[in-house]
């Protein structure tokens, strides 16, 4: 429905979509590049295995401790009924808006030799020294993947959750009626249904722990992504960071592939859902105590205790954490996090609004093309723009000093525009998906309405769409605006010189073990990232 | 001068011919009614007319101004022309008054933009809803706004697809009169796309029976019923009984009933086999001890009964009155007799005969 002569319409969107495929064109290349220094050989020769070993390990214990986190949990939620069931639906998200690498600094904390814990067992059984008792050790495989199922699990609890909810009643109540007690026929009915929903949140969790580096690298696990930071900043060996990067890359085309797969699956499965709430059954006795044991234990790990030992510590330590510095640097969060929000919502406007203008392959592309940063680690997205920036500004400088001009220096990969591109590569997926979402609820009808009532292609969505679409757009600002706040291991790889982010403050207090001063910006984060996923997810539910 | 022509127009979809040279003429103050099955090409027509299809060939014109040729195309913006939805497309984020008001440019005055308003509503007899917003309204309130909306915009023809198929039945025919009447003293000329030829029956004047991309026939509902050109339509507009027959001279047919006498002159040659639509009114059954017919089904339809009768290993359906206490009721297996009411007949090539 665009006129010929539009070529604008197709240019913007295409231009922003090789903007931001350009890092991961670059990672991939680089897979093909001669590593001339030897250091990607000399990792193959040495520890590569173990980094690949690691990374394997982890995502598989994280995914298992999800499974066992989140299943029960989503099915107590959805199908039974108990005395602080709708709290608990809400506080089992939040752990989201929880860096796993703050969970990680308080239970080193409680749980080491000097902790809280193991201070009280020693008074308790009158032990005196470590050689007198067996305390695990936090700071192993283990330990930190059960630090990161702590704060991933809602993810998989929420697909289950609405997996549950949204499967046709009518099958739970053909199994009842077939004979199945209400257990039997979730093991049969409900588990077999979601199982797409099972392996999009398992696909999910995994690619957000193979991305995860402040974690395992506090326990001092090494993983691809600890590799990647290495090489670049300690052996300064770009192509070799690429190299590493362009394995995970086809590690997460892995878990995307079969991410999509299963949605596909997903929708199948889903379809003539009329909910199951009438199908809740009450819980009694030590059936309810049991339920209400566990799922408020399970917010209390991985939410309360931390807040709660994070408070502690900034109500003592107000004075010495309270300065210019935390000031300056939420500033300079916040700012950066609005900014990268809303160039993230101008792509996604961008792009969207080109496929419901020119609906298609050519805009499916688009969008689909566009959105492939989000499951791409926020380090290898680092290496993915520093490859084509520092580029750019090297030949910027030789073509001046050719000229006899003086050199420019590093204006793109030394300045904030590679830190604001790093993001919107890696963000700009979150708001493609929340405008496109609003975008398809809003009937085709209305906008040939408006066109047959005078109004062109622009001023339809001008008067039509955009304002019907404003929460979707509200709600891809704030949800990019979370994850730009909380996001670690690109500003740590892109910042330039001097330039600190809340995360890069917290994680410097992490990593040189003083939660004390770690605390007060550990819960600017923590309430910056609560407060609008609260907004957020009271939006969606007055939207349904 | 005709309101809309459309000549020759073709379009195609993934190399499948969604229409097919097809021709159409709308009439001033004419309502027409594209009828057919799902998938015939009735909507594609209409989103053709205004303008939302854009790979065509042909030619279509509205009030002698060409839109659609070679050389033209005139985007959906300035076709002037009201386009009414199924799903009724008012635009949730504005209440009645600025739904109705969404085509109305700055360059009219409040006031005249009030009195525009005002008039359609109170034509449409919502005039005290102005300040209400869609969610607010009943399905049938809805779509008299989305008709007010268009007729504001002061359209040259108006396209309705599907516009009384989410309405209840009672709420459906009553609206349907109510706009036929509207558009009637507007001289307002309309196209019609609709699967159900009641509505279709109570809606236009006339009736474009399409298929497969085509209009097979174009004519008064009344015409279309009684005088198909083809089985196709036959079928399509009411249930058909059809006997062999041979013509025997040129005022009478021989089939299975006897000698059946014409009311007009027979047109085919002597001996010629064809085939006779029979309508359930245009046979008459009464039971009969020693009748060869037989019944095999009777259905209760409120003011008729539907009899399935086997007659000379054949079965047909005939309707009888059930409107009185004493009417005669049918049972399975009864004996009966069938007659052939006097009517003009209407034959088909015998699907044997390829003259």
């Amino acid at each position: 429905m665009i006129s010929k002569s539009s070529y604008l319409y197709k240019l913007l969107p295409w231009a922003v979509t090789c903007i931001l495929l350009c890092p991961i064109i670059a990672i991939f290349l680089s897979a093909f590049v001669i590593d001339e220094s030897g250091s990607f050989s000399h990792l193959i020769d040495t520890v590569l295995l173990t980094y690949i070993s690691n990374s394997i390990l982890v995502i598989l214990f994280v995914v298992l401790l999800s499974i066992l986190f989140a299943m029960p949990c989503a099915w107590f939620v959805a199908c039974c009924d108990f005395p602080s069931r709708e709290k608990l639906q809400w506080a089992l998200m939040l752990p989201l808006a929880m860096p796993p690498y703050i969970i990680a600094i308080v239970y080193t904390d409680l749980l080491d030799f000097t902790g809280p814990v193991q201070l009280a067992l020693r008074e308790l059984f009158s032990w005196q020294s470590i050689d007198d008792y067996y305390f695990p050790d936090i700071r192993t495989i283990f330990g930190a993947s059960v630090i990161l199922a702590l704060s991933l699990f809602p993810y998989l609890y929420l697909l289950l959750r609405s997996a549950f909810l949204t499967q046709s009643a009518g099958l739970f109540q053909a199994a009842r009626t077939l004979g199945l007690s209400p257990i039997k026929a979730f093991w049969r009915v409900s588990i077999p249904l979601s199982r797409s929903a099972m392996a999009v949140g398992v696909s999910l969790i995994a690619m957000e722990t193979l991305g995860d580096f402040a974690t395992v690298n506090y326990f001092a696990v090494h993983t691809l992504t600890t590799a990647i930071y290495d090489t670049w900043l300690e052996l300064g060996s770009l192509t070799t960071a690429a190299k590493i990067s362009s394995m995970m890359l086809l590690a997460i085309v892995v878990l995307i592939s079969l991410e999509n797969y299963s949605r596909r699956k997903q929708q199948v499965y889903q379809r003539n859902s009329n909910g199951s709430v009438d199908l809740r059954f009450t819980l009694t006795g030590w059936k309810k105590w049991g339920v209400l044991g566990f799922t408020w234990s399970l917010v209390s790990f991985s939410l309360f205790i931390p807040i709660a030992t994070l408070v502690y510590y900034a109500v003592h330590y107000f004075t010495e954490s309270l300065n210019d510095d935390l000031i300056n640097y939420t500033m300079n969060s916040l700012w950066l996090a609005f900014l990268v929000a809303i160039l993230a919502l101008a792509v996604a406007l961008i792009v969207n609004f080109y496929q419901r203008l020119s609906p298609g392959f050519a805009a499916k592309s688009a969008i689909r093309l566009s959105s492939l940063g989000y499951a791409v680690p926020g380090t290898v997205v680092a290496i993915g723009v520093l490859i084509p920036l520092t580029s750019f500004d090297l030949l910027l400088n030789d073509f001046l000093l050719s000229w006899d001009l003086p050199p420019v220096g590093l204006i793109l990969s030394g300045s904030l525009v590679i830190l604001v591109l790093g993001y919107l590569v890696r963000f700009s997926a979150i708001a493609v998906g929340s405008v496109d979402s609003s975008l398809v609820q809003v009937s085709p009808s209305l906008e040939l309405a408006s066109r047959t009532l005078g109004n062109g292609p622009i001023k339809t969505l001008w008067r039509v769409n955009i304002p019907l679409i404003k929460k979707g757009m509200l709600t891809a600002f704030i949800l990019v605006f979370i994850e730009a706040m909380k996001e670690l291991p690109a500003a740590l790889l892109l910042r330039p010189f001097n330039f600190e982010t809340l995360a890069t403050y917290v994680y410097q207090f992490v990593s040189d073990e003083m939660i004390e001063y770690a605390a007060l910006p550990a819960l600017m984060i923590i309430a910056l990232g609560l407060i609008p996923f609260i907004v957020v997810n009271r939006l969606l539910e007055k939207k349904r | 001068m005709s309101a809309l022509k459309i000549e020759n127009l073709s379009c195609s979809y993934q190399k499948t011919a969604v229409l097919e040279a097809l021709d159409l003429t709308l009439n001033d103050n004419e309502i027409v009614c594209l009828l057919g099955e799902s998938g015939c090409g009735k909507t594609t027509l209409l989103r053709a007319v205004a303008g939302l299809q854009t790979e065509l060939t042909g030619k279509i014109s509205i009030r002698q101004k060409v839109l659609n040729d070679e050389k033209t195309y005139t985007p959906s913006e300035q076709r002037k022309i009201g386009l009414i939805f199924q799903d009724y497309a008012l635009f949730p984020h504005l209440n009645v008054f600025d739904n109705v008001a969404f085509s109305l440019t700055n360059k009219l005055s409040k006031t005249e933009k009030q009195q525009r308003v005002d008039s359609v509503l109170s034509l449409v007899q919502l005039s005290d809803m102005s300040k209400r917003f869609p969610h607010q309204l009943s399905g049938g309130q809805q779509q008299r706004i989305a008709i007010a909306r268009a007729l504001a915009y002061q359209p040259e023809l108006m396209l309705l697809d599907e516009p009384f198929s989410n309405l209840d039945q009672h709420v459906r025919f009553q609206l349907i009169n109510e706009i036929r009447q509207l558009f009637k003293q507007h001289q307002m000329s309309a196209l019609f796309v609709t699967h159900s030829k009641e509505e279709g029956f109570a809606f236009a004047d006339r009736i474009a029976l399409m298929q497969a991309g085509k209009i097979v026939q174009i004519d008064t509902a009344q015409k279309l019923y009684r005088q198909p050109n083809s089985a196709y339509v036959a079928d399509f507009m009411g249930q058909s009984n059809y006997i062999g027959v041979t013509v025997v001279d040129k005022f009478s047919y021989q089939g299975c009933f006897g000698l059946l006498g014409s009311n007009s002159v027979i047109e085919h040659s002597i001996g010629k086999q064809l085939r006779l639509l029979l309508r359930p009114e245009h046979i008459n059954i009464v039971p009969d001890l020693n009748g060869l017919a037989m019944v095999k089904q009777v259905d209760f339809q409120g003011a008729l009964q539907q009899i399935t009768v086997q007659f000379n290993q054949q079965i047909f359906i005939v309707k009888h009155s059930n409107h009185c206490n004493d009417c005669l009721q049918f049972e399975v297996d009864d004996k009966v007799t069938l007659t052939v009411l006097n009517h003009d007949f209407v034959t088909f090539e015998s699907e044997t005969n390829t003259e």
